[in-house]
C-alpha cells in the first residue's frame, strides 16, 4: 500500500506543481464565463438597431403635428419609427438608400375588432424577436384605443392590472422550490463541467500511461511494484489533481455567492424586494430601473437559494470521482495498448469506443433539459456510462437525495468503476509490456481471457 | 553457495513457448552471462526473475526466498530499453525509484547523495532528465539500478549506447559491486564483452537452455585441439594443406596442418597424440620454435556454432 501511496504522490505532485496547473485552474472558469458572455453577446448583437418608416392610413399610430406627422409608437429598445406621408411605392424603392430598415404600412382600419393585415416592406426578414416586439407594440396601441372607446377611466384601468407569477414546486421532502430557468442553466453548466472533466482527466491518465510505456521506464517501475498498483496510483493521483481543482472552484464560488448575498442584503432588504415582486410590479410600472434590476437580482438569488447546495456539492464531487474512476480505468487500458505513435489512426480508433459514450451522454444531457424527470433522464442517470454527467444535472434541477433514482445511480456507478478497474487491469498488465506492437481489440480480448 | 536457483521455468505466450523448462544455478558473487540471439527468451526469463511476469511453471529462489514480492527488493534491474521520467528532476527521480525499492526516505536521500558524489555529478540534482545527454542519462539509470544495494543485479545490454569512457566507468562499477558482495547477471549478444567480463555463462536458444558452465570450461569443452607455433628459420617439408587428410595418416605425423603463414603455422592435434608430440616432431626436425599456444574457440564461435548462425526472430 505504501507503494501505491508513493505513486499517487508522484503523479499528483508532478502535475500540481506545474505552472500550467495554476494557469488552467485560474483560467478555466474565466474561459467558461467568456464562452457564455460570447454567446450572450452574439444573441443581443443579432438584434441590431432599426429605424422604420411608418406610413399610417388608419390614424391610430400617428398624430398630426403642424405640417408633419409624429409616430405614436414609442422608440424603445432597438426599434425607432419615423412617420411619413410620402408615397408608399416611392418609399419601397428608396428606403434602403435613405438608411431605413424597411417601411411599415398600416392600411385604413374600419373595424377595430378585426383589423386588416399590416405590411412590413423590407428586403430582409425581421427575425422572430423583432417581429414579436413590433406586433406587441402595434397591438398595445390598438388595445389602448379600444379601452378609450369602451369608456373606461384611468382608475378602473389601474385596478384591472393583475400580475400572477408561477412558482414551481418540485414536491421534494423539504418542499424546496426552484425556478426552472435558473435550475436549467445550472444543471447544464454542471453537466458540461462533468463532461469536460471526464474527457480531460481521462485523457491525462491515458497520456501518462503512454508516457511510461514509450519512455520505457515502466519496466523499471514494474520490477518494484505490481502493474495494478501502478495503474491505481496513477488513476488516483490524477483524480486528486482534478479534485483539487474542483475544490478550489467550489470554495471560490461559495465565497462569491456569500459575498453577493451579503452585498444585496445590505443594499435592499430581501423581504421588501420579494413583496415588490409579488404585489404586482408597481415599482416596475413607475419605471425605476435600479429597482427593477435589484428585483431581478433578488428573484435570481431567491431561486439560487432554493437549490439544495450542500447536496449538489456532494453530488458534484461524488459523480466527478465516480465517473472519472469509471472512465479513467478504461483510458488507462487503452493507453497501455497504444504503440509509440499516439497520433496514428490506429491509436485514434482505439480511443473511440471510450470517448463515444461520453459524448453521447452529453447529447442526452441536452435532450433531458426539456424533461428532466422523463424515462430517458431516469435510465441515463442510472446507467454508469452516463450517470456521472446526467445525475448531477438532475440534482441541480431539484431531484431529492431520497429517491430510488439516486440510490440506484450511486450503486451502479460504484459497481461500474469497480468492474472497469478490474477489467482494465487485465488489459493494462499485458499491454504495458508490449513494446513496438500494434494492438487490436481482438488481441485485447485475448489478454482478458488469458489472465 | 548459490544465490539464484531457477528450476524448470516455463512461460508460454499464446501458442509460442518463450521459455521452455529452463533450469539455472547462479553462484553467489558471480558475474553471469545470459546469452542468446534476439528473441531467444532472455528478456522473458529476466522478467520472470524480476517478477514482472509470473512463470506458468517452475520455481525461482533468490537467496532462499521464494516469495516473489520479497524477491523484488533484492534485485536491481536495468532493462535494455532504458527510460526515465523526462520531465522529472534527477534527484527526485532517484529518490522516487529508491523508495519504490523499499528504502526509507532518509536512507534514500543518503544513497542518492552518495552515488551522485561518486560519479561527480552532485550538481545534477535539480536538472531535468531531458536536459541530460544520453550518456549522462545512462549513469542515472545505472544509479537507479544499484541504489538499494541489491544482492542480484540484472543488466540487459548494459554497454549499448555508451562511449568507451563511460563503458569503462560502468565496467569498473560492476567489478566494485561484485567485490562488495553482489551477483551480476549480464544479458547480451555481444560476445567479446562476455569473454572480458563473465565467469559463468548460459546460452539460451529458442526458449531452451543449450549450454551452461564457466567460460573456461565451455571453451575447453568445445576446443578442437588446435595449436599455433611461431618459429624462425625454415620448416621441414610438410604435405600441402589441401592434401592433409590422406597424407598425414600415412606419414605418422601427430597433426594435420590447418593454416600456414610466413613464420607461423596452425595445426590440429590428431587423436591419441599429446601436444608434446607436436613439439617433439618439430624439435627433432631442427625447427627453432619461438612460441607454442593452444587456440581455444571464442565464445562467439561456440555461440554461432550452437545456434547455427540464425537469430530466433
Amino acid at each position: 500500500m505504501s507503494k501505491v501511496w508513493l505513486i499517487i504522490k508522484r503523479e499528483y505532485l508532478s502535475r500540481v506543481r506545474k505552472k500550467s496547473f495554476l494557469v488552467t485552474t485560474l483560467l478555466a472558469p474565466l474561459g467558461l464565463v467568456l464562452l457564455m458572455a460570447t454567446q450572450i453577446f452574439f444573441m443581443t448583437r443579432s438584434a441590431e438597431e432599426k429605424t422604420i418608416l411608418l406610413k399610417d392610413e388608419s390614424g391610430y399610430f400617428t398624430e398630426t403635428r403642424g405640417a408633419g406627422v409624429q409616430a405614436k409608437l414609442k422608440d424603445e429598445g432597438t426599434m425607432k419609427f419615423k412617420a411619413t406621408k410620402e408615397d408608399l411605392e416611392v418609399m419601397q424603392e428608396n428606403y434602403a438608400e435613405r438608411g431605413y430598415s424597411g417601411v411599415l404600412y398600416v392600411p385604413p382600419i374600419k373595424n377595430l375588432k378585426n383589423p386588416p393585415d399590416i405590411t412590413f416592406y423590407s428586403d430582409k426578414l425581421l427575425g422572430l424577436g423583432s417581429r414579436m416586439e413590433l406586433e406587441d407594440k402595434l397591438a398595445l396601441v390598438l388595445k389602448n384605443e379600444k379601452i378609450k372607446q369602451a369608456g373606461l377611466d384611468q382608475q378602473t384601468l389601474e385596478d384591472l392590472k393583475t400580475t400572477v407569477s408561477i412558482r414551481e414546486n418540485t414536491g421534494g421532502e423539504e418542499g424546496k422550490e426552484s425556478s426552472s430557468m435558473i435550475a436549467a442553466g445550472i444543471s447544464y453548466i454542471i453537466g458540461f463541467i462533468m463532461y469536460l472533466s471526464i474527457i480531460i482527466y481521462g485523457t491525462m491518465v491515458m497520456r501518462g500511461v503512454m508516457e511510461e510505456k514509450t519512455n520505457r521506464i515502466v519496466e523499471v517501475i514494474l520490477s518494484s511494484v505490481k502493474p495494478f498498483q501502478l495503474m491505481l496510483g496513477k488513476i488516483i493521483g490524477i483524480g486528486g489533481v482534478g479534485l483539487t481543482q474542483f475544490l478550489i472552484w467550489i470554495i471560490t464560488v461559495g465565497i462569491l455567492y456569500i459575498g453577493m448575498m451579503f452585498f444585496v442584503g445590505l443594499t435592499v432588504d430581501p423581504d421588501t424586494l420579494n413583496n415588490a415582486v409579488n404585489s404586482g410590479g408597481g415599482m416596475a410600472a413607475s419605471g425605476i430601473d435600479s429597482g427593477e434590476m435589484q428585483m431581478k437580482m433578488a428573484e435570481m438569488l431567491n431561486s439560487l437559494s432554493s437549490i439544495n447546495w450542500p447536496f449538489l456539492a456532494f453530488a458534484f464531487v461524488f459523480y466527478y470521482l465516480g465517473g472519472y474512476l469509471f472512465y479513467s480505468a478504461l483510458f488507462a487500458a487503452i493507453g497501455s495498448a497504444m504503440g509509440d505513435d499516439s497520433s496514428s489512426s490506429e491509436s485514434q480508433a482505439l480511443v473511440m469506443p471510450v470517448t463515444i459514450p461520453i459524448i453521447i451522454s452529453f447529447f442526452i444531457l441536452i435532450a433531458i433539459m426539456e424533461n428532466p424527470n422523463g424515462s430517458l433522464a431516469f435510465w441515463s442517470s442510472i446507467c454508469p456510462f452516463s450517470s456521472s454527467i446526467i445525475m448531477p444535472a438532475r440534482i441541480a434541477y431539484g431531484l431529492s437525495p431520497f429517491t430510488i433514482d439516486f440510490f440506484l445511480s450511486v450503486a451502479f456507478l460504484i459497481g461500474g468503476f469497480i468492474f472497469t478497474t478490474w477489467f482494465a487491469s487485465k488489459i493494462y498488465r499485458t499491454g504495458i509490456l508490449m513494446i513496438g506492437k500494434k494492438v487490436s481489440f481482438r488481441e485485447m480480448a485475448k489478454w482478458i481471457r488469458q489472465s | 553457495m548459490n544465490l539464484l536457483e531457477i528450476q524448470g521455468v516455463t512461460k508460454t505466450f499464446d501458442k509460442n513457448v518463450a521459455v521452455n523448462n529452463v533450469s539455472l544455478v547462479i553462484p553467489d558473487r558471480c558475474i553471469f552471462g545470459l546469452l542468446g540471439p534476439n528473441g531467444a527468451g532472455k528478456t522473458t526469463l529476466i522478467r520472470m526473475i524480476t517478477n514482472i511476469i509470473a512463470p506458468d511453471a517452475g520455481n525461482i529462489t533468490l537467496a532462499g526466498e521464494t516469495r516473489p514480492q520479497e524477491r523484488m527488493y533484492k534485485i536491481g534491474y536495468m532493462p535494455e530499453e532504458r527510460g526515465l521520467y523526462k520531465k522529472m528532476k534527477v534527484g527526485e527521480q532517484l529518490m522516487y525509484l529508491a523508495q519504490l525499492k523499499n528504502l526509507s526516505k532518509s536512507v534514500a536521500k543518503e544513497k542518492v547523495d552518495f552515488w551522485l558524489k561518486r560519479f561527480e555529478i552532485e550538481s545534477w540534482w535539480n536538472k531535468k532528465v531531458e536536459e541530460l545527454s544520453k550518456g549522462m542519462q545512462q549513469k542515472i539509470q545505472f544509479i537507479s539500478t544499484v541504489i538499494h544495494e541489491p544482492s542480484l543485479i540484472i543488466l540487459d545490454e548494459p554497454f549499448s549506447g555508451l562511449d568507451p569512457v563511460n563503458s569503462n566507468l560502468i565496467r569498473n562499477e560492476i567489478y566494485e559491486l561484485r567485490e562488495r558482495g553482489a551477483t551480476i547477471i549480464f544479458s547480451t549478444h555481444r560476445m567479446e564483452q562476455v569473454e572480458q567480463v563473465c565467469e559463468e555463462i548460459a546460452l539460451i536458444h529458442k526458449g531452451n537452455k543449450i549450454l551452461e558452465g564457466s567460460v573456461d570450461e565451455i571453451k575447453n569443452r568445445f576446443k578442437e585441439n588446435i595449436f599455433r607455433i611461431e618459429f624462425s628459420g625454415e620448416l621441414p617439408e610438410l604435405p600441402e594443406v589441401s592434401e592433409v587428410s590422406e597424407v598425414s595418416e600415412v606419414s605418422e605425423m601427430p597433426f594435420r596442418t590447418y593454416d600456414r603463414k610466413e613464420s607461423e603455422i596452425t595445426l590440429q592435434l590428431l587423436d591419441q597424440h599429446s601436444p608434446n608430440d607436436i613439439l617433439r616432431f618439430f624439435v627433432e626436425k631442427g625447427t627453432e620454435i619461438r612460441s607454442f599456444n593452444e587456440i581455444l574457440p571464442s565464445i562467439n564461435e561456440i555461440f554461432i556454432n550452437q545456434v547455427g548462425g540464425q537469430s530466433d526472430e
